[in-house]
């Protein structure tokens, strides 16, 4: 070891607790407005990144913020609901594709999104193991889910309940899980995907029970009228769908009146793009029909400005700090007066005791440095996962 | 190593000298003990032979070299390699152990000593030194005599021509004093070593093989 590196190392090495003060205050003066950086950046790659996959978005009239975020992530403000003749509707227009999204509930903390299987294709969703869902009351879960949770193909997960106070609230579904995602680095990772059927079980538009008209238990039947008959609220209802019970699983909704709250809607070309925001531009409309690129955009603008305040602010605490350390290397310079004195009497060249100084300043540079990295790098992947989370 | 002194001055103004010699020599193995009052110059006088500081005028012989006349950096290689310094308030380093204080002049010399070799003679120098439970110890956790006992070991660890100590008893009381004495004549004796000890104590000269008061070199201007 050279003679100044091995003075510099002794010298941090025995103020060890002055050392680390300064190596927390240096990490931290680099990590944070590295973090910030780091963080308005991938929130800056993640909102763009979504948007650019999905050209346009079809929800009920409000706010707009909020029915692109809900599309894009599953997390905003429910929009108000519309319904699936608007499905039908872009379908049958033949101007592109259109993706059902349901999406108002929630299994164990994580969105259940209703949708159909075009969607695995759109957002090219792979399956790692198990099978897309084929029947109702089945589910796919995205990686991140499964490996918090623990689940694999053949367990279940139940839909959260609503309110536990509100005895005559929808019950929850229990739901089998019949394949996992592979891992997609966004937020399908953390959604419980079902048919748009299965998200209106949960919601209780259907639901399944014991045949009245076969029953002996009379207990249940409040009144028969005709083919019609009324149960009290003693009647049981399934909480899972099963073989044995599947057939018994209804809908009091017509198939047009079932609830959505957003498409998504993929147009065949540039002319079917203008034919589709063209009719939803009329006033009296009740939809919207936005492209989250320009969405995004706009809130970007704010996010814009906001990272050149943080950008200044960044620059005002490296200036900060910087002087900082110029003041405690110029304080522990002069209480090290007479160290460096007497180096220089034992015929020690004033360049080594520059690089004793330097190589001093060297260790607790690299390793705030170092150690900033680390940070960043274990942080990375909170920013990530709190990125999906964001718009909760 | 013979030191020669010829027509030596030093004062902060040309016309006020602090001190003059006339003429001085020292033999090589000689002790040379240096007694005069506060502020003769006695101090300066080891300056100027360790290369620290440079004469007003006259010739500054050591060995066979003339050191008014290197430059700054072949005096401080001089004073590293050939020189053993000795101070009154000791100057280790709080950081090093008493190994590591002992081998502090190889770490900063301008030569690339053999590591292994530099701290072989440390452990050599060790049990002469009274440091051998010591060693691995801090200055902090010394008593004043072992530090000085340190001290002397740094500047006997490079195997100096030349050791010149000031006021090396100063900070120490009476039982240090005569064993730190002993120590650098013992030392200075077997190696043939020069040392020249600058103390106010005239009761450690008794041994020294020639003793210099300094009040003789005082110029005129300042005894008047």
């Amino acid at each position: 070891m050279r003679g100044h590196f091995f003075l510099a190392w002794r010298y941090v090495m025995f103020h060890r607790w002055r050392t680390i003060i300064l190596l927390v205050c240096l990490t931290l003066t680099l990590f944070l407005p590295s973090s910030i950086h780091l963080l308005v950046t991938n929130f800056e790659r993640s909102l763009w990144g979504r948007s650019e996959q999905t050209p346009m978005v079809v929800g009920a009239k409000g706010s707009r913020f909020d029915l692109v975020l809900h599309a894009l992530y599953f997390r905003a403000r429910t929009p108000e609901l519309i319904s699936v003749a608007e499905l039908t509707e872009v379908r049958e227009s033949g101007f592109g594709q259109a993706i059902p999204l349901y999406s108002m509930y929630r299994a164990r903390g994580f969105p259940i999104v209703g949708t159909s299987l075009d969607y695995f294709d759109f957002r090219e969703l792979r399956i790692r193991s198990g099978r897309l869902f084929i029947h109702l009351g089945e589910c796919v879960l995205g990686a991140e889910i499964a490996r918090a949770l623990e689940l694999k193909v053949g367990d279940t997960i139940m839909s959260d309940p609503e309110n536990v106070f509100n005895i005559a609230g929808e019950y929850p579904l229990k739901m089998q899980i019949v394949g996992i995602l592979e891992p997609a680095e966004s937020v399908d990772d953390q959604a419980v995907f079902v048919d748009t059927k299965t998200g209106w079980v949960i919601s209780g538009i259907g639901h399944g029970h014991e045949d009245l008209s076969k029953t002996e238990d009379e207990s249940a039947v409040l009144r028969r009228e005709g083919k019609t008959i009324v149960a009290n609220a003693s009647l049981m209802r399934y909480l899972e769908v099963t073989e044995k019970n599947r057939a018994s699983f209804h809908f009091h909704a017509e198939p047009e009146e079932r609830p959505l709250t957003a498409l998504i809607v993929v147009p065949n070309d540039q002319k079917a793009s203008t034919l589709l925001r063209g009719r939803y531009q009329s006033a009296e409309s009740r939809l919207q029909i936005l492209r989250p690129q320009e969405v995004v955009a706009e809130m970007m603008a704010t996010v814009g400005k906001v990272k050149q305040f943080l950008n200044l602010n960044f620059l005002i605490v490296a200036a900060v700090s910087g002087l900082f350390l110029a003041l405690v290397v110029l304080l522990s310079l002069r209480l090290r007066e007479k160290e460096i004195e007497t180096l220089y009497l034992l015929g020690c060249r004033r360049g080594t005791v520059i690089a004793l100084v330097a190589t001093e300043l060297a260790i607790v540079l690299v390793t705030s440095l170092g150690l900033g990295a680390v940070m960043m790098w274990l942080s990375r992947s909170a920013f990530e996962l709190w990125l999906t989370r964001i718009f909760a | 190593m013979k030191v020669g002194l010829e027509k030596l001055e030093f004062g902060y103004s040309p016309e006020a000298p602090l001190f003059s010699i006339p003429e001085l020599h020292i033999e090589t193995g000689q002790s040379v003990g240096i007694v005069g009052p506060s502020g003769a110059g006695k101090t300066t006088l080891l300056r100027i032979l360790s290369g620290i500081c440079l004469p007003t005028s006259g010739r500054v012989r050591l060995g066979e070299l003339e050191i008014n006349t290197l430059s700054d950096a072949e005096r401080r290689r001089f004073r590293n390699e050939r020189v053993g310094l000795v101070f009154q308030d000791f100057r280790l380093l709080e950081y090093l152990t008493v190994r590591e204080n002992m081998m502090l002049p190889f770490h900063i010399g301008l030569r690339q000593s053999d590591p292994n070799g530099s701290k072989t003679r440390v452990d050599m120098m060790a049990p002469r030194l009274g440091l051998v439970e010591r060693i691995d110890a801090y200055p902090g956790e010394l008593s004043q005599g072992e530090q000085q006992r340190v001290a002397i070991g740094r500047a006997l660890v490079a195997s100096p021509q030349l050791i010149l100590a000031d006021e090396p008893t100063g900070n120490l009381d009476e039982s240090n004093k005569l064993k730190i004495r002993d120590l650098l004549l013992s030392y200075c004796r077997d190696q043939e070593v020069t040392l020249i000890m600058v103390t106010h104590d005239l009761q450690l000269l008794g041994d020294f093989d020639r003793v210099i008061d300094f009040s003789a070199f005082r110029s005129e201007a300042d005894l008047a």
